[in-house]
């Protein structure tokens, strides 16, 4: 144990290196990586297998049985088991909190890894609905009489993000609700995720309707810098056609985190750089590089006329093209064959997972 | 000084003497939170007093402080209120002082304790500080840490 006087008159005290393996230990991953920069010796001991080891050692034991687990990659180790999901429709990750959010009943679990802490919310058990009552402007829709069909699936989504610049976690909720008359409205509501993930579920907060329907399926929303976007929905009637056909220029509408509002502005997505030949586009949204961008594939159609003398059309190739909304350019990525047709977009970046 | 009294009425006593000559005497269950006092008490070399070398006289009162008050109080509440004052330390060296001593005496729950403060206190520091609080020299060049906050950038993200 050293102990020495530096140049000021201050005391300045090394630590030994078994001191220091507790301390970092009991830190979380977040940190540790940035606590590699403080020197080589530091970066080696974080880097240790035998400190990840101690590390892990220290998280909460995981209970065996069904469920979800959350699995670190780099040691193998099940960081937590979340007993109850079923098919999760949608995680994002960083190393501190998982998110997942069962898009058919609702459901949403938020994960602080490092301390074990699940908060469960909106668990709605299937067949019910939660009573809300919404005004819009002039209709008021009461909640008894009410279509169970459209309660869960696509009709209901939650996104999960970062507010900024505060930095502070929020969960965005947007549910379709549906009129007697078959017209659509959206609720939407905010809640925030507080510091290690508390016990107690979240207040919901109502904010006002998105200024167009919104689609609310997973393809169809990315976060970008504190602002989440969501595609305009352009098929509310039969949510399993998905995206197949968009009539007229796709619009995105932005809920500021921060300010909880929705922007005025609505962008417009091109719908693509061809005219005649094309019949429609399978489109995805997602953030590249803190700009929001738009991947589509276009369907190029060749019409030809049967003997029947009836229009008809046959698909014959597919392009992928991409669409950055701060710069306007749309770009043409690559001509894909017949095969593709009908797949979903993925959009995979170096650090997506962190 | 008497070492542990046999036949007395008394509890058995055991003289733990600082780096700096100061005398401590202390009841035998008080000192044996201390795994390293224990392990010398059972093996019968405490004749005479324990010299304790690394610890200076203000900190092992204050390690005794600890031991005193875990060693006799069992309300989980009270010890709980107990160790967040007790390392409610402005003086940063006396927390290291602390943890140092806990290490060589071997006193766990004093240990995680002090670890853990010093932990909660690395959280909010940025690398830099991290280095001037641990007295630590930068052994990378320039070029080297770009390097690596460039691969751990989402952690600097706050």
């Amino acid at each position: 144990m050293d102990i020495s006087i530096d140049g000021d008159g201050g005391v300045s005290v090394s630590l030994p290196e078994d001191i220091i393996f507790d301390v970092l230990a009991r830190l979380p991953v977040k940190t540790l990586c940035r606590l590699q920069c403080v020197s080589k010796g530091w970066r080696a001991l974080i880097s240790d297998p035998a400190f990840a080891a101690t590390h892990r050692s220290r998280a909460a034991a995981a209970p065996v049985g069904g469920g979800l687990r959350v699995i670190d990659t780099a040691s193998g180790d099940v960081l937590r088991v979340v007993e109850d999901v079923r098919r999760p429709d949608l995680v994002r990750t960083r190393l501190d909190l998982v998110f997942i959010a069962q898009g058919d009943l609702g459901a949403c679990w938020v994960i602080d890894s490092e301390t074990g802490g699940v908060l469960t919310f909106n668990r709605e058990k299937r067949g019910e609905y939660p009573r809300t009552n919404y005004n819009r402007t002039m209709n008021t829709v009461g909640v008894g009489v009410h279509n169970r069909h459209y309660s869960f699936g696509r009709e209901c989504h939650h996104s999960f993000a970062r507010a900024t610049p505060s930095g502070t976690y929020k969960v965005l909720h947007l549910r379709c609700m549906r009129l007697a008359n078959g017209d659509g409205a959206d609720i939407c509501q905010i809640a925030t995720i507080g510091n290690g993930v508390a016990v107690e579920p979240p207040t919901w907060r109502q904010r006002p309707e998105p200024p167009i329907l919104t689609c609310h399926c997973y393809t169809c929303v990315a976060g970008v810098d504190g602002v989440l976007h969501y595609f305009m929905d352009r098929r509310r009637r039969t949510p399993n056609d998905h995206g197949r056909r968009c009539p007229g220029y796709p619009r995105i509408a932005s809920f500021d985190l921060e300010s909880e509002e929705w922007r005025k502005m609505v962008i417009d997505a091109p719908r693509t750089g061809w005219s005649d030949e094309v019949s429609g586009c399978h489109m995805r949204l997602a953030e590249l590089k803190g700009t929001l961008s738009v991947l589509q594939t276009i369907l190029m159609l060749n019409y030809y006329l049967t003997a029947s003398g009836k229009d008809n059309q046959d698909l014959c190739g597919a392009h992928l093209q991409f669409y950055n909304t701060s710069t306007g350019a749309l770009t043409n990525l690559m001509e894909m064959g017949q095969g593709f047709i009908g797949s979903s977009l993925t959009l995979y970046t170096r650090n997506f997972l962190a | 000084m008497a070492s542990a009294g046999s036949g007395d009425e008394k509890a058995a006593t055991v003289t733990l003497i600082s780096s700096d000559n100061e005398h401590f005497e202390v009841p035998e269950a008080v000192a044996t939170l201390s795994q390293t006092i224990r392990h010398m008490i059972e093996d019968g070399c405490t004749d005479g007093g324990v010299p304790l070398p690394n610890v200076t006289g203000r900190i092992l009162a204050k390690v005794l402080e600890y031991c005193n008050k875990h060693a006799a109080a069992s309300d989980k509440d009270e010890l709980e209120k107990f160790d967040k004052a007790f390392v409610d330390i402005d003086d940063q060296a006396t927390l290291f002082d602390l943890v140092m001593a806990a290490n060589y005496l071997d006193i766990r729950g004093m240990l995680d304790l002090t670890c853990q403060t010093i932990a909660d206190m690395i959280k909010g520091k940025s690398v830099e500080e991290i280095r001037e609080t641990f007295n630590i020299k930068n052994d990378f060049t320039p070029e080297e840490e770009a390097e690596i906050r460039r691969e751990n950038q989402w952690a600097f993200d706050d």
